[in-house]
């Protein structure tokens, strides 16, 4: 569960809950604010991804260290 | 909604001044209320279009539900989305509940991470640590402590050994110690000699055919000859004894005095402060004992008859000493004196029973021994 003293697990858990954040900010803003939801749009993609390549690592390292 | 819709919506609210809820609310359902009964629909902003609404296609599609139609009314999120209608409230309510979706969400994870965080540490409060073991090292010798108890001589003192009618087939052990006898010589070739055991009583059993020796007297060597191995021995003053130790050292003593009617529990027998032999001859009705000492020794015991003055100093050496009334071992015992006593000597000193008894000034009065002290001021006049 922890390696080297890190809980890795909760690192994920916090950067999926990032991830659900920005979702939620992007899809309830859209109606609002029209024109920054579509630049957010367009950065959105890499965001997400990055943060789902972040938890991957993250659960990665948890499985390892048992 | 369709864009042509909202667009046509807008200017009736517009053109009716709806501007609350319950006016446009009004607006809409007099549209509503045209369409089923005119059939009047918008085709623009400001164009209307007309439909038969007897008609049964339109009838059909009028009374059809929701999903046939194709019509935009979302479910889920969507409708959740739309019922809420973010767009008709203040700015500030859509960014605070925006906020609130935000937060619940990072709550609800920073939760997960906190009940994580406290299950973890409750586990390893209920999980006793393990203590640490002491690990002995069973293969290391632990330092022990010897106590030395100093083994009392055999009280009484060994009564000098006495031969028995049938001899006992065991003679006895060898020594082993360098410095201990292995053979004595005293008429005829050299004999063997064996360790003597004494009895739970202290007595010594000495076999009639064999020569023993009382083990640990290293100064004073106690030798007993079985009288079957004495038997025709005539020894005398003068005669060399000769000791041989499991060492190859070869010591050499002379017959000095022989001790008539010794008694068996006399300290004065069994110990000496200087190199020396006795040997024991136990006969069927008496025993004999001879006393050997060094050649050089010889001129010291024979002290000049002239009492010397002051008073000389002596020691002594042997525990248990006794301080005799008279210069006799037959003589009653004043005081029995420990190890390193000091006395003082008058310088009168007497032979007697084989003996040579010295005159004691202090810090008792009476008579010693020779064999039990050593005179320290021996130049002394």
């Amino acid at each position: 569960m922890s390696q080297g003293g890190i809980d890795w697990m909760s690192i994920a858990i916090v950067l999926a809950g990032v991830a659900l954040s920005i979702t939620a900010i992007v899809w309830i803003g859209t109606p609002l604010w029209p024109e920054q939801a579509q630049r957010a749009k367009s950065w959105l993609p890499y965001i997400l991804g990055g943060l789902a390549l972040l938890m991957a690592i993250s659960t990665l390292m948890s499985a390892i260290g048992g | 909604m369709s864009e042509i819709f909202r667009a046509y919506l807008e200017r009736q609210y517009r053109r009716s001044g709806a501007v609350a809820p319950h006016d446009r609310l009004q607006v809409v359902e007099d549209l509503l209320d045209k369409a089923r009964s005119r059939g009047v629909f918008p085709v623009s902003e400001t164009v209307l279009g007309r439909v038969d609404p007897d008609h049964p296609a339109v009838k059909a599609i009028l009374d059809a539900p929701p999903e046939v139609t194709g019509s935009s009314r979302k479910s889920g999120l969507f409708a959740i989305q739309e019922k809420f209608d973010m767009k008709e409230r203040p700015k500030w309510q859509q960014a605070l509940i925006l906020l609130g979706i935000v937060v619940a969400i990072m709550g609800s994870t920073l939760g997960i991470v906190w009940f994580r965080a406290a299950r973890r540490h409750a586990r390893a409060a209920t999980t006793p640590t393990p203590k640490p073991t002491v690990t002995i090292n069973l293969a290391a010798p632990s330092p022990t402590v010897v106590v030395y108890t100093a083994t009392p001589l055999p009280s009484p003192t060994p009564l000098p050994p006495t031969s028995t009618p049938t001899p006992t087939p065991i003679i006895g052990e060898p020594a082993e110690d360098p410095a201990a006898p292995v053979s004595l010589e005293i008429i005829g070739p050299p004999l063997p000699v064996y360790k003597a055991e004494l009895d739970d009583q202290g007595r010594w059993r000495l076999p009639a055919n064999a020569v023993q020796w009382l083990p640990d007297s290293y100064i004073r060597k106690v030798f007993a000859v079985g009288p079957a191995l004495s038997q025709g021995w005539a020894l005398q003053t003068g005669q060399r004894v000769r000791v041989h130790t499991r060492g190859g050292y070869v010591e050499e003593y002379v017959l000095t005095r022989r001790i008539v009617n010794a008694p068996g529990t006399q300290v004065e027998l069994m110990q000496g402060s200087r190199p020396s032999v006795l040997v024991v001859l136990p006969h069927t009705d008496s025993t004999e004992v001879w006393l050997a000492e060094l050649p050089e020794a010889i001129t010291w015991a024979h002290m000049p008859p002239e009492a010397k003055e002051p008073a000389w100093r002596a020691v002594i050496v042997v525990e248990g000493a006794h301080v005799r009334e008279a210069p006799s071992i037959h003589a009653k015992v004043l005081h029995s004196l420990p190890l390193g006593t000091l006395l003082e000597l008058t310088g009168q000193y007497v032979q007697g029973d084989a003996f040579v008894w010295y005159a004691v000034k202090s810090p008792y009065s009476g008579w010693v021994a020779q064999g039990v002290i050593r005179i320290l001021d021996l130049n002394q006049p």
